[in-house]
């Protein structure tokens, strides 16, 4: 009995010394846990004194951060919930302000007027800039400032937002355009024949083209996608000033920013992809495409008035290393047309490829496997008639 | 953070990983065209080949009308005979592509012509140049010596069917009203013509005056309005023999603006009784039916291809505009919503569009909608432009130009439906009021 009754105490003393240790590993836990979001919102009141403090809010706004300052230093350490009660009107107040710097786009910060109360102090708001990767390292400075963080990151939410909006959207817009974007600017180069027009100018339009002549260029230039270029730097710019701005959506905005750069990255690879070939050599370069659309182009007689101007039709051919077409390759893959109209459309894009080839299209030899191959879509619909 | 930057690489390994068996394949380079150019397609046409000394005469000309049909549509351009590089001496199917590719020529038309008493026999073949093939196989017209015309008229047709995908209008005729003196006293005659202005022949007298002729689908008859009793009446004349009736419209009316339906019996026209005017429609061994009931001016009424539906003008919504309605009647919808007054509505023969008059700032233009109304066209403009006729292939449109002032005249024009190509068609006198036949069989 007596050895059992001293196993017993020892279990018991195990039990207890895990429990112990339980309750220590859980608080650790907790702990854990509340620091991420902690940390977040702290780095939001810091860059957001950045924006603020910095420049161009403080010369004119200068009135409103003197008031907030006196909340300022209670909210150093011990009084962060007191604080933001007391920083909520400074950032009403700051609203007056805003009319005067309208006209200046970083207005969109004058949100952050309130975070700036806070900042005064310039010196620590560097320091985490220093450590920005170092999100483990601050949430200890955040655990004195989170507090006003809360209340303020709530407010200037809203301005950050639509800038993760926009990049989306614009991303969008950006894919169609990447093929056509280096076109643009050879395509209206291309002037074929003195013969030769892209527009139809009815009499009827001539006497209003004698004073401004948008109209029929209006209609004709309807597909530009001119956006392109810029699409992509916006998608690549947000990135890098997102992650400063707006901190206090780090995690939101870094989600977000991921699965941008994973779908970029996909979208690489999958335009890398084709020219991964085997002995392909470096895939064709935009202008190097170009180049041959226009060359093709130029050759494209279409008969706007007709029925095959309604039809799109991708004819598909082989190429000599020379940069001839294979003349018994020539064939139609696919059409939205049918009948007389079908053929036709064929015709004049077989004719295209043929007669605009002369002694072989100017292509890059060294990348022939990329060319040798080849399928083109022949796409009236901008040359309709509207 | 962790989650999502895996998932960033399982997807980037996949991708890489399935990336080398598409190359394998190796994707072929893929273009996208969306701009091409406007331009007449350049052919080269010798001289047809005369199969005996009394062809040469009738070489000659054929060849000629074959390129200017070809060429008067706008679509073509003809290279020069003392371009070529070499000739064409017989009526081989062997052809030496390069000679015609020099000259840059992208298709190739050959012929040859022979003569047997008033007999006239033409031949031809038409050669894809850049695809060094032939377009269709060869074909050939006989004829009178008379219809040497219609013959290149006929083969200018198959060429250009087959270079466009749809079916010409040079063997088609043209009726309309000649007119010659003043304006305040000028005699209108009924006359037919080729549709490029040749053989000119006249139907009626200038005796009374004659307005707004229109082909039957068959082109053997035409329908027209004369002022023989007074007041405007309609009459049905037979091309053939030059035989005309009256048709049984309502008594002490006034009926104009007649025109036939697809099936080439039933007519429609428009009756003025009583201070209104309504449209009406007239089936064989039947009377007059009202189709329209409104206080307004409807007029100038045109079947669709299918006789399913019927386009006129209306001035119910306060100014001239164009309604369709179904063909037995019943409520118009409007579709014309344009500034201006609209009217003379004319249903292409491919269906898809309508063709009209418009008015509007001092101007007149000749214009297309859609039968919705939507991407409305303006192809011309100017001082008088009026009372558009399609081709048999609904490509062009030809209609009547005045000029202005006391001395202004009235002459025909034909245009592109892409608004190109404006031509004035030769006539021996002023004209008006021109409608197209179909395609002659």
């Amino acid at each position: 009995m007596g050895r059992g009754m001293n196993p017993g105490t020892v279990i018991s003393g195990l039990g207890h010394l895990l429990l112990i240790a339980f309750v220590l590993f859980g608080g650790l836990f907790t702990r854990a846990s509340m620091p991420p979001p902690q940390v977040a919102q702290v780095t939001i009141l810091s860059e957001t004194e950045f924006a603020a403090l910095t420049r161009p809010v403080e010369g004119e706004q200068t009135p409103p951060m003197t008031d907030p300052v006196a909340p300022v230093p209670p909210v150093e350490m011990p009084d962060t919930p007191e604080p933001p009660a007391e920083q909520a009107p400074p950032v009403e107040q700051a609203p007056p302000p805003r009319p005067e710097a309208e006209a200046e786009p970083p207005q969109d910060v004058p949100t952050p007027p309130d975070p700036l109360p806070a900042e005064t102090e310039l010196p620590e708001t560097p320091e985490p800039m220093a450590n920005p990767d170092t999100a483990e390292d601050l949430p200890v400075a955040p655990v004195a400032i989170p507090r006003p963080a809360d209340r303020v990151s709530s407010e200037p939410t809203p301005p950050a937002p639509p800038e993760a909006e926009t990049a989306p959207d614009i991303v969008e817009t950006t894919a169609p355009e990447p093929d056509a974007a280096a076109p643009e600017a050879v395509a209206d180069t291309p002037a074929a024949p003195e013969e030769t027009t892209t527009e139809i100018v009815t009499e009827a339009e001539e006497p209003a083209r004698a004073e401004d002549g948008p109209r029929a260029p209006v209609v004709s230039q309807r597909p530009r996608p001119k956006p392109a270029p810029p699409v992509r730097q916006a998608a690549v710019q947000p990135e890098t000033p997102e992650a400063p701005v707006t901190p206090a959506q780090t995690t939101e905005a870094a989600s977000e920013n991921v699965r941008d750069a994973v779908q970029d990255a996909l979208a690489g690879l999958e335009e890398a992809a084709p020219t991964i070939g085997p002995a392909a050599g470096p895939p064709l370069s935009a202008g190097e495409k170009d180049a041959m659309r226009v060359a093709v182009q130029r050759c494209w007689v279409v008969d706007v008035g007709s029925e095959a101007a309604g039809v799109t039709v991708t004819v598909g051919f082989e190429m000599t290393p020379d940069g001839r077409v294979v003349g018994s390759s020539l064939r139609e893959l696919d059409n939205d047309g049918a009948g007389a109209a079908a053929k036709t459309a064929y015709e004049a894009a077989r004719r295209a490829i043929l007669r605009c080839q002369d002694d072989g299209y100017d292509l890059p030899v060294d990348k022939y496997e990329h060319w040798r191959n080849v399928e083109i879509v022949f796409n009236p619909g901008n040359m309709r008639l509207r | 953070m962790t989650k999502l930057s895996l998932l960033k690489i399982a997807c980037a390994a996949l991708l890489v990983g399935a990336a080398p068996l598409s190359a394998i394949a190796q994707e072929p380079l893929r273009i996208e065209i969306t701009e091409g150019v406007i331009e007449p397609l350049p052919f080269a046409l010798p001289t047809l080949v005369a199969e005996n000394p009394a062809a040469q005469e009738w070489a000659e000309r054929v060849t000629q009308v074959i390129a200017d049909d070809l060429v008067g549509t706008g679509l073509f351009r003809r290279i020069p005979n003392d371009a070529f590089v070499a000739q064409i001496t017989e009526f081989t199917p062997s052809i030496t592509y390069a000679n015609w590719k020099a000259i840059n020529a992208q298709a190739l038309i050959t012929g040859a012509i022979s003569v047997d008493g008033d007999q006239l026999n033409v031949k031809f073949r038409l050669f894809d140049v850049f695809s060094e093939a032939p377009l269709g196989e060869g074909l050939q017209f006989g004829g009178t010596t008379q219809s040497w015309r219609r013959m290149a008229h006929k083969v200018a047709d198959a060429v250009y069917s087959r270079i466009t995908g749809e079916t010409g209008y040079f063997d088609s005729r043209v009726v309309f009203v000649s007119e010659a003196g003043p304006k305040n006293q000028r005699e209108k005659r009924l006359a037919v013509m080729d549709y490029d202005g040749a053989n000119v022949q006249y139907l009626t007298d200038a005796a009374s005056i004659v307005l707004a002729p229109r082909f039957s689908p068959t082109g053997d008859r035409i329908l027209y309005t004369s002022y023989e009793t007074g007041f405007p009446q309609i009459y049905q004349l037979d091309v053939g023999n030059v035989s005309r009736v009256s048709l049984p419209v309502p008594a002490e009316s006034m009926t104009f603006a007649p025109r036939y339906a697809p099936d080439g019996q039933t007519v429609i026209f428009s009756a003025a009784m009583g201070g209104n005017t309504d449209i009406f429609r007239l089936r064989p061994g039947g009377g007059p039916e009202k189709l329209t009931n409104a206080p307004s001016i409807e007029t100038a009424p045109s079947y669709s291809p299918d006789g399913s539906q019927i386009v006129f003008e209306s001035d119910r919504s306060g100014t001239p505009q164009l309604y369709i309605m179904d063909a037995n009647g019943g409520e118009p919808r409007r579709i014309s919503f344009g500034q201006g007054r609209y009217g003379t509505p004319v249903w292409s023969p491919r269906g898809d569009l309508i063709a009209f008059t418009k008015q509007n700032e001092g101007r007149f233009h000749i214009g297309v909608m859609r039968t919705d109304g939507s991407e409305e066209r303006l192809l011309t403009a100017s001082f008088l432009d009026e009372g558009p006729t399609w081709a048999p292939n609904g490509r062009v449109l030809m209609f009547t130009r005045e000029s202005a002032g006391a001395e202004g005249q009235p002459a025909l024009y034909s245009v592109d439906i892409s608004g190109r190509n404006l031509r004035k068609v030769p006539t021996p006198q002023s004209a008006s009021d021109p409608a197209w036949s179909p395609l002659l069989p």
